[in-house]
């Protein structure tokens, strides 16, 4: 299976390109609003922290090129933003991290940004298939569990995380 | 922590940059990382789509490469058997699958949404066996209160969520991030239905359009309501 390997391989190398931009981005963590800047991650340190240790899990999901966002954030945090980020277009849904954790047990929210192998959609309606997501959310559990929250773009809201929604909701801008 | 890892990898980087700016520069440079392909049939007649239903087989993926096997969902080299209810600008849709990953022995069902061009999967459920044959169906229902979207397999429910959304297509197929010479025999999503408005369920109205998009995908109409997919081998 020599192309497995190769692939390995790069998303090795790739990964690493993602660790070592972690270093331009380990002074410019807390940033005030939570949002992502271009030149390094965004969010806390000990939030960039865990998200760093989940380097290798993470370019399972395909080729990292950096962490965008580390943030920590309480399981009742993460379930508050999972079940209502997209009201009122869409609402009901039940966090998995209201029933099976702890609320006040810490996670972190990680945006990576690479090229992923996530579900993008049918293709278009003008035959084009659809790129491939940009951006993935993975949440990471104290003890390393890594879960899926999300994936989308760069462009879009494909870095959303619980203190930028929590900003939206005190500004009024929901959805 | 971080950046002591941080600062590690950066002595690596230093010792071979030119490598790793390659890799940096063009990371979709690797086979596995472009292939991204697609047999689907589409029914478009009459919008206002609100639920898609089929019965078809779990399928075995051949030679599908040994990645995504210590990640959780949607890693590695995934073969995506699935259904849609999508939009026109490929920013939302509904859907219900069966992924494979890690050369086939990561079999899981799948459901979520998208909004926005944002994925957000609503659950999983690992243990999929091959050979077997399942309904799969999203609908939407008003339960009194508000009007449900449900996704369900075999008439039991995996996942509701409150949403009123309509959308202008369906459809079911086939999406593959697995290479040749990864393969899916021959299969038939057959039994396509759709759902209008939240009203019942009725057969596709015809062979509305399709979409294979490459060589080495297959697809073909069997009859207005069964489409046959496969991956690098012929259509049955």
């Amino acid at each position: 299976m020599a192309v497995p390997t190769v692939g390995r391989v790069v998303a090795a190398l790739v990964a690493a390109c993602g660790i070592a931009a972690l270093v331009a981005g380990s002074g410019r963590a807390d940033a005030p609003d939570g949002a992502p800047t271009a030149s390094g991650p965004s969010g806390d340190k000990p939030g960039i922290a865990q998200c760093d240790a989940t380097l290798d899990v993470a370019s399972q999901y395909g080729a990292i090129d950096r962490l965008v966002v580390g943030e920590s954030a309480s399981a009742g945090e993460v379930a508050d933003w999972q079940e209502k980020r997209n009201a009122p277009l869409i609402q009901g849904v039940v966090s998995p991290f209201r029933l099976a954790t702890s609320a006040t047990e810490t996670l972190a929210v990680c945006v990576f940004a690479g090229e992923f192998s996530t579900p993008t959609g049918p293709v278009l309606v003008d035959g084009t298939v659809p790129p491939r997501h940009t951006t993935i959310t993975l949440i990471v559990g104290p003890e390393g569990t890594v879960a899926l929250d999300s994936s989308g773009y760069l462009d879009a809201r494909g870095t959303d995380t619980p203190s930028q929604w929590r900003a939206r909701v005190a500004s009024g801008s929901l959805g | 922590m971080g950046p002591r890892i941080g600062r590690a990898a950066g002595a690596v980087m230093l010792l071979v940059p030119p490598l790793l700016l390659l890799f940096a520069s063009s990371p979709s440079t690797s086979p596995l990382a472009t292939w991204h392909n697609y047999s689907i049939a589409i029914e478009s007649t009459s919008g206002s789509f609100t639920g898609v239903a089929s019965t078809r087989q779990d399928v075995p993926v051949g030679s599908q490469p040994s990645t995504g096997c210590d990640a959780t969902y949607f890693s590695g080299n995934p073969v995506y058997q699935t259904q849609w209810v999508d939009d026109a600008d490929g920013a939302n849709w509904l859907e219900l699958g069966t992924g494979h990953q890690c050369a086939d022995t990561k079999r899981y069902w799948y459901w979520g949404y998208a909004l926005g061009g944002v994925w957000y999967p609503l659950g999983e459920q690992a243990g999929v066996v091959n050979g077997d044959t399942h309904t799969f169906r999203i609908s939407e229902a008003f339960n009194g209160t508000a009007t449900v979207v449900l996704w369900q397999v075999d008439g039991t429910t995996k996942a509701s969520i409150s949403s009123s959304a309509t959308y202008v297509r369906v459809d079911a197929g086939l999406e593959s991030y697995a290479p040749p010479p990864a393969y899916v025999n021959s299969f038939t999503v057959s039994g396509l239905g759709a759902q209008r408005n939240g009203g019942s369920f009725v057969s596709w109205s015809g062979e509305d359009s399709s979409s294979v998009t490459v060589s080495g995908m297959c697809g073909k109409w069997i009859s207005p309501t069964a489409w046959s997919a496969a991956e690098s081998n012929p259509c049955l």
